[in-house]
C-alpha cells in the first residue's frame, strides 16, 4: 500500500503505563501493568495496527502515545523528540503533529457544536490560518476530503444531527485539517454499522495517500488490521507479543496468541477445513501477571509440550522469525518447535 | 413439520406519518433442533422480528398482520396466561445487552433456580438445585461458583450464566439477541461454541440474532438476511456463504455487497467495500424492493414487490434480477 | 462514491429543533406558577414604591397615626411610628430581592469556581477544595453568620457579602460531581489532542454543558439567601437602615406589634418571604426537572 520503510516518525521504548485499581478481595489498591514494556516503530507514511482484546493495554498504549495518560517508565518519540518529558507550551506546541480520532463519534464530538465550528476548532485552538474566512475555507475543504459534501450545508449542522458514520467524518476531517504526521486512530469503525465502515476506512486511506500520514491503528478486529495495515503488532497483556507484515503475520502466525486468534477470526465464508483453536478462560488481569512468560496460563503449545519449566519462569524477548519479508517477530521460546505454516 | 412456522407477519410502531412497518410481511421458520442465524444492519427489523415471536413487543408496538404458529398453537391469537406458559417452558430470550441484566445482590445460582420455581412449580427444592448445577456445569462454569455475585463473573462468564438462565426451563427454542455483540472475538469464539454445542446436546431449536454476517457463517446450520422490514435471503448456511459454484454463494445483491464489506483472510487481500446510500425511511410507505435505491442492477420491474424464489436447495432470494446477480 | 453517499439521505431527514428551556418551563406547572409569582413580586418591587404615595421612613404626625388598622389610605395600616407599613412592604421587597440575588450571586462565582477546578484537576486540588467545601458545608451557618456580622458590622454589603460566603458549597458539590462526569466526555481528550490548554478546555468544553445546572442551582440558592437575609434582619443584625421584610418582622416584635395584635405589620413580610422562597423553588426544582433529561417525564 506504501513504499518501503522511511523515517521513523514515532517510536516507543519500554513503554510502561500502571494504574492502581481495587481488586476484589483485596485490601487498598494494587498495581494493574495496563502496558508493560511495549517498543514499537512507526515509519513515515505507515500503518501499523495493534491488535488485541480487552484488556490487552492497547487504548493505553494509544492514550500514552497521544499523552493523554501519563506513562510510568518509557521513551516516545516523535520525529525525533522524547514527547515524555514535556509539559504545558512545549507539549501543546508539539500536539498538531500527532492527531487521534477516536472510538466513540457520539461521545468525541461536542453536541453544541456546528460541524464547521468543530472542524475549525483546531485551527482556531493553534492560531493557523490568518482570518476566521480563511479558516473557514480551509475547513470546507477538510469537509469535502471527507466525504462530507456539500460542505456548505454540512458544516451548518449541528454534529448531533449527524449519524454515526457522518460523525466520524468530521472527526477524521477536524484530525487532519492540522496535516499531522501521525493519526492514532482507535477502533474507528467498530462502533458503526458494517455497509459504512468501508466508506470511513477509504477516507482514511486516501488521507494517507494524499497527505502520507501514517496510523497507528487500534483494533480488536485483526481481519481488518490485516486489510489496512502495513504491518501488525499483536498485544497480550500489556505486552507485544508478535509482529510483522499484515500478510506474512496473518499467513504465518508465529506466536501461539496469534495462532488461536487467526484461527477464529470470522469469516463470511462456511469453511470446511476450518481448524479453530478457541482458547479457554479468559486473559488474566494486569495486576497479576503470569509469571515467566505471560501467555502460558492459556498457551496450548505449553501443554502440548508437557509445560516446561522455561514457560513458567523466564520472560521471552521478541525474537525474529525466519520468513521471506523479514521484520517478523515473536516473544515465544519454542516459535521453532511448531513451525512456521 | 417445522417447530416454528412464521407467516406474513407484519409489525407496526406508530410513527409521526402513521404506522412504520418494522417487520413488514414475513415469512419464516425454524425446523427442530434447527441452527438459524438472522443477520442485518441496525433498523433492519430482525430485533422486532424475533421478540414479536414470544410476543414480547415494546408496548407502542403491534402485531398487525399474521401467524406465529408454534408447536401448533398461534401465538399471536393467545392471551397473556397462555403467552406466560410459553415463554421460559418453550421459548426463552437471551437479550441483547443482557450482560448488564444480571441482579447484582442475588448468586447467580440463585437467579437461576428463579424461573426454574416460577415455571416448574412441580419441581422440587432438590431437583432444581441440580438441575440448576447441571446447567452451569452445561454452559462452562464449575458448580462451586454457584454462590458468587455477578461482579465476580466477566463479560462472558456473564453471558453463560445467562445463557444457562435461558435453559433453565428446558425450552425447545431460544432466541439470542446479539449475544456476543460486546465481547472478545476469543470469548466469541467460547459462546458460539457453546450455543452450538447446546443445540446439539440438548436438541434444542435455536435463533441467533447478529449484525454480523461473518459470525452466523460458521455457526448455523440456516441463514436469513434481512432488510428494511423484510428477508431478502433465506437458504442453508453452506449455499449462502458458498465460496465455489457447487455451492453457490449469495444470490441478493445486498447480501453478496454486505459480503463484500468484510475483510475476507481466506482470500486475497483486498480493500472492503461498502454500501452507497442508505436504507429507506421506514416512516414513510415503501413498495416494491426495498434496496433498489442502492442497487446497481435495479430496474423498472423493481419497483414491483419482488417474492422470495427458490434458487435450489431451500436457497431462496427476493430478487427480479437473479439471472444478473448470480454473476456479479 | 463516498461523497454521495455522504450527501445522500441528508436532505430526507427532518430535524426537529427541541423546545427551548423556557418553553418547557411555562410547560411545566410548577415552573408555570413560579414564574408568575416572581414576575408579579418584582414589579411590585421595582414600581410599586414608585406609586404608592407614602414614603416608608414618614413618621406619622401624633399618638393617633400609630398602629393604625388597615384603611383606605394605609392599605396595611400603620407600624408604631405611624409610618405606613404598606410602603415599607414594597420597600422591603425591594432589598430582600436586592440581597437573595447579589449573595447568590458571590455564592455561584465562588461555588461553580472551586466546583469546575475540583472536578477538572482532581487529586490534590479537589482533595483541599472539597476539605474546605464540606468544612462550610457542616459548619454552623447561622451563628458564623451571627458571628460574623457582629464582628464585621451592620451594613448592607457586609450582609450579601456574609450570606454569599456561606451559601456557596452546595453549588460547588453539584458542579463538581457533574464536572467529574463530564471530563470523562470522550470531547475532553480530543480538545486536549488538538493542543487545546485547560483554561481552554474549562471554557469552551466544560462551561457550556454546565450552565444550565448551574442557573437550576443559582435560583434555588437565591431562595435560601432571601430566607438567611430574612433571619438576619430579623435578630437584628441586619443593615438598620435599610427596610427589609425581615427588618419589618424585627421591628414588629420588638415593637410588641404581635402583643397589640397588629397583625398587618408582622403578617405582610411574613407572608412575602413565604411566597417568594416558594416562587424560586418552584422555578428552580421545575428548570432543574425540564434540564435535566434523566429527571424529565418523571414527575
Amino acid at each position: 500500500m506504501t513504499g518501503g520503510p522511511a523515517e521513523p516518525v514515532l517510536s516507543v521504548e519500554g513503554l510502561e503505563v500502571h494504574y492502581r485499581v481495587r481488586v476484589p478481595g483485596q485490601r487498598g489498591k494494587v498495581t494493574a501493568r495496563a502496558v508493560d514494556g511495549v517498543d514499537l516503530v512507526v515509519h513515515a507514511g505507515e500503518t501499523l495496527a495493534l491488535v488485541g482484546e480487552s484488556g490487552s493495554g492497547k487504548t493505553s498504549i494509544a492514550n500514552a502515545v497521544m499523552r493523554l495518560i501519563e506513562p510510568a517508565a518509557g521513551r516516545i518519540v516523535f520525529d525525533g523528540i522524547d514527547l515524555v518529558p514535556l509539559r504545558g507550551r512545549a507539549l501543546r506546541k508539539m500536539r498538531p503533529h500527532f492527531q487521534m480520532i477516536f472510538q466513540d463519534p457520539f461521545e468525541s464530538l461536542d453536541p453544541r457544536r456546528t460541524v464547521l465550528d468543530t472542524v475549525m476548532e483546531p485551527l482556531v485552538i493553534n492560531g493557523i490560518g490568518e482570518s476566521a474566512d480563511d479558516r473557514r475555507k480551509l475547513a470546507l475543504v477538510a469537509l469535502a476530503r471527507a466525504g462530507l459534501t456539500p460542505p456548505e450545508r454540512m458544516g451548518a449542522r449541528f454534529t448531533h444531527q449527524l449519524s454515526g458514520g457522518q460523525r466520524q467524518r468530521v472527526a477524521i476531517a477536524a484530525a487532519m485539517i492540522l496535516e499531522p504526521a501521525l493519526v492514532v486512530a482507535d477502533e474507528p469503525v467498530s462502533m458503526l454499522d458494517v455497509s459504512l465502515r468501508a466508506g470511513i476506512l477509504t477516507v482514511m486511506a486516501d488521507m494517507r495517500d494524499r497527505l502520507g500520514v501514517a496510523y497507528l491503528f487500534i483494533t480488536h478486529d485483526l481481519s481488518l488490521a490485516w486489510m489496512f495495515a502495513d504491518r501488525i503488532a499483536v498485544v497480550y497483556l500489556g505486552r507485544v507479543v508478535e509482529e510483522g507484515t499484515s500478510a506474512d503475520l496473518i499467513d504465518s502466525p508465529a506466536h501461539p496468541y496469534t495462532r488461536a486468534l487467526v484461527s477464529v477470526i470470522p469469516v463470511p465464508e462456511t469453511s470446511r477445513d476450518a481448524q479453530r483453536t478457541v482458547l479457554s478462560g479468559e486473559t488474566p488481569n494486569p495486576s497479576a501477571i503470569p509469571s515467566g512468560c505471560r501467555f502460558h496460563t492459556r498457551c496450548p503449545l505449553y501443554r502440548e509440550l508437557g509445560e516446561p519449566a522455561r514457560c513458567r519462569e523466564v520472560d521471552p524477548m521478541l525474537a525474529e522469525v525466519h520468513s521471506v519479508v523479514g521484520g517478523h517477530r515473536a516473544a515465544c521460546h519454542f516459535i521453532d518447535q511448531q513451525g512456521v505454516s | 413439520m417445522s417447530l416454528l412456522e412464521i407467516r406474513g407477519l407484519t409489525v407496526a410502531y406508530p410513527g409521526k406519518h402513521g404506522d412504520v412497518l418494522a417487520v413488514d410481511g414475513v415469512d419464516f421458520s425454524i425446523g427442530k433442533g434447527e441452527f438459524v442465524g438472522l443477520a442485518g444492519e441496525s433498523g433492519c427489523g430482525k430485533t422486532t422480528m424475533a421478540m414479536a415471536i414470544p410476543n414480547l413487543l415494546p408496548r407502542n408496538a403491534r402485531i398487525t398482520a399474521g401467524s406465529v404458529v408454534f408447536d401448533g398453537a398461534d401465538l399471536t391469537t393467545m392471551d397473556e396466561d397462555g403467552l406466560r406458559t410459553v415463554r421460559w417452558n418453550e421459548i426463552s430470550v437471551v437479550f441483547q445487552g443482557a450482560l448488564n441484566a444480571l441482579n447484582p445482590v442475588h448468586t447467580v445460582g440463585s437467579q437461576i433456580l428463579e424461573p426454574i420455581r416460577v415455571h416448574d412449580r412441580g419441581t422440587s427444592e432438590a431437583e432444581a438445585r441440580s438441575r440448576m448445577e447441571e446447567l452451569l456445569e452445561a454452559v462452562g462454569i464449575p458448580a462451586g461458583r454457584a454462590g458468587d455475585f455477578p461482579h465476580q463473573f466477566s463479560g462472558g462468564m456473564r453471558q453463560r450464566v445467562m445463557i444457562a438462565m435461558a435453559l433453565a426451563c428446558r425450552p425447545q427454542l431460544v432466541i439470542a439477541d446479539e449475544p456476543i455483540t460486546a465481547l472478545d472475538v476469543m470469548t466469541q469464539a467460547q459462546i458460539l461454541d457453546l450455543l452450538r454445542s447446546l443445540c446439539d446436546r440438548y436438541g434444542l431449536s435455536m435463533l441467533l440474532i447478529s449484525h454480523d454476517l461473518s459470525v452466523l457463517a460458521q455457526t448455523c446450520d440456516r441463514v436469513a438476511v434481512m432488510y428494511a422490514g423484510r428477508i431478502v435471503e433465506t437458504g442453508p448456511a453452506g449455499r449462502v456463504f458458498g465460496s465455489d459454484e457447487h455451492h453457490g454463494g449469495a444470490r441478493h445483491p445486498y447480501t453478496q455487497r454486505l459480503l463484500r464489506a468484510y475483510p475476507n483472510i481466506r482470500r486475497e487481500r483486498v480493500f472492503i467495500e461498502g454500501i452507497p446510500g442508505y436504507p429507506p425511511d421506514l416512516t414513510q410507505p415503501q413498495s416494491g424492493c426495498r434496496f433498489r435505491a442502492r442497487c446497481d442492477l435495479a430496474i423498472d420491474k423493481c419497483a414491483e414487490e419482488p417474492t422470495l424464489v427458490d434458487v435450489g436447495g431451500d436457497h431462496r432470494a427476493a430478487c427480479w434480477r437473479l439471472d444478473q446477480a448470480v454473476t456479479s | 462514491m463516498t461523497s454521495d453517499q455522504a450527501a445522500q439521505g441528508i436532505d430526507d431527514i427532518e430535524y426537529e429543533k427541541p423546545p427551548s428551556n423556557w418553553t418547557l418551563l411555562w410547560g411545566d406547572r410548577m415552573g408555570r406558577w413560579g414564574i408568575i409569582i416572581l414576575v408579579v413580586v418584582t414589579v411590585l418591587a421595582v414600581f410599586g414604591p414608585m406609586i404608592w404615595p407614602f414614603d416608608p421612613a414618614a413618621v406619622g404626625e401624633d399618638s393617633s397615626s400609630i398602629f393604625q388598622p388597615p384603611s383606605s389610605a394605609h392599605w396595611l395600616g400603620t407600624d408604631e411610628l405611624g409610618r405606613d407599613v404598606f410602603s415599607q412592604f414594597l420597600m422591603g421587597a425591594r432589598i430582600s430581592l436586592f440581597v437573595g440575588i447579589m449573595a447568590t450571586l458571590i455564592a455561584t462565582v465562588i461555588g461553580a469556581g472551586i466546583g469546575v477546578m475540583a472536578g477538572f484537576f482532581r487529586g490534590p486540588v479537589d482533595s483541599a477544595a472539597m476539605g474546605v467545601t464540606d468544612f462550610f458545608l457542616v459548619v454552623p451557618a447561622l451563628p458564623l453568620m451571627i458571628a460574623l456580622a457582629a464582628i464585621f458590622g451592620q451594613n448592607l454589603l457586609i450582609v450579601i457579602i456574609v450570606i454569599g460566603a456561606l451559601a456557596w458549597p452546595r453549588t460547588a458539590r453539584i458542579v463538581r460531581s457533574q464536572t467529574l462526569s463530564l471530563r470523562e466526555r470522550q470531547f475532553v481528550p480530543r480538545a486536549r489532542s488538538l493542543g487545546a490548554s485547560n483554561a481552554r478546555i474549562i471554557r469552551t468544553n466544560i462551561t457550556p454543558h454546565l450552565l444550565a445546572l448551574i442557573v437550576a442551582n443559582t435560583i434555588l440558592v437565591v431562595a435560601g439567601c432571601i430566607l438567611a437575609e430574612a433571619t438576619l434582619s430579623f435578630i437584628g443584625l441586619g443593615d438598620p437602615n435599610r427596610i427589609s421584610w425581615g427588618s419589618m418582622l424585627h421591628f414588629g416584635f420588638v415593637s410588641g406589634a404581635v402583643g397589640r395584635g397588629a397583625w398587618w405589620y408582622f403578617l405582610p413580610p411574613g407572608l412575602g418571604i413565604l411566597v417568594v422562597v416558594l416562587g424560586f423553588t418552584l422555578v428552580g426544582q421545575s428548570f432543574e426537572r425540564v434540564t435535566n433529561p434523566k429527571m424529565r417525564g418523571g414527575a
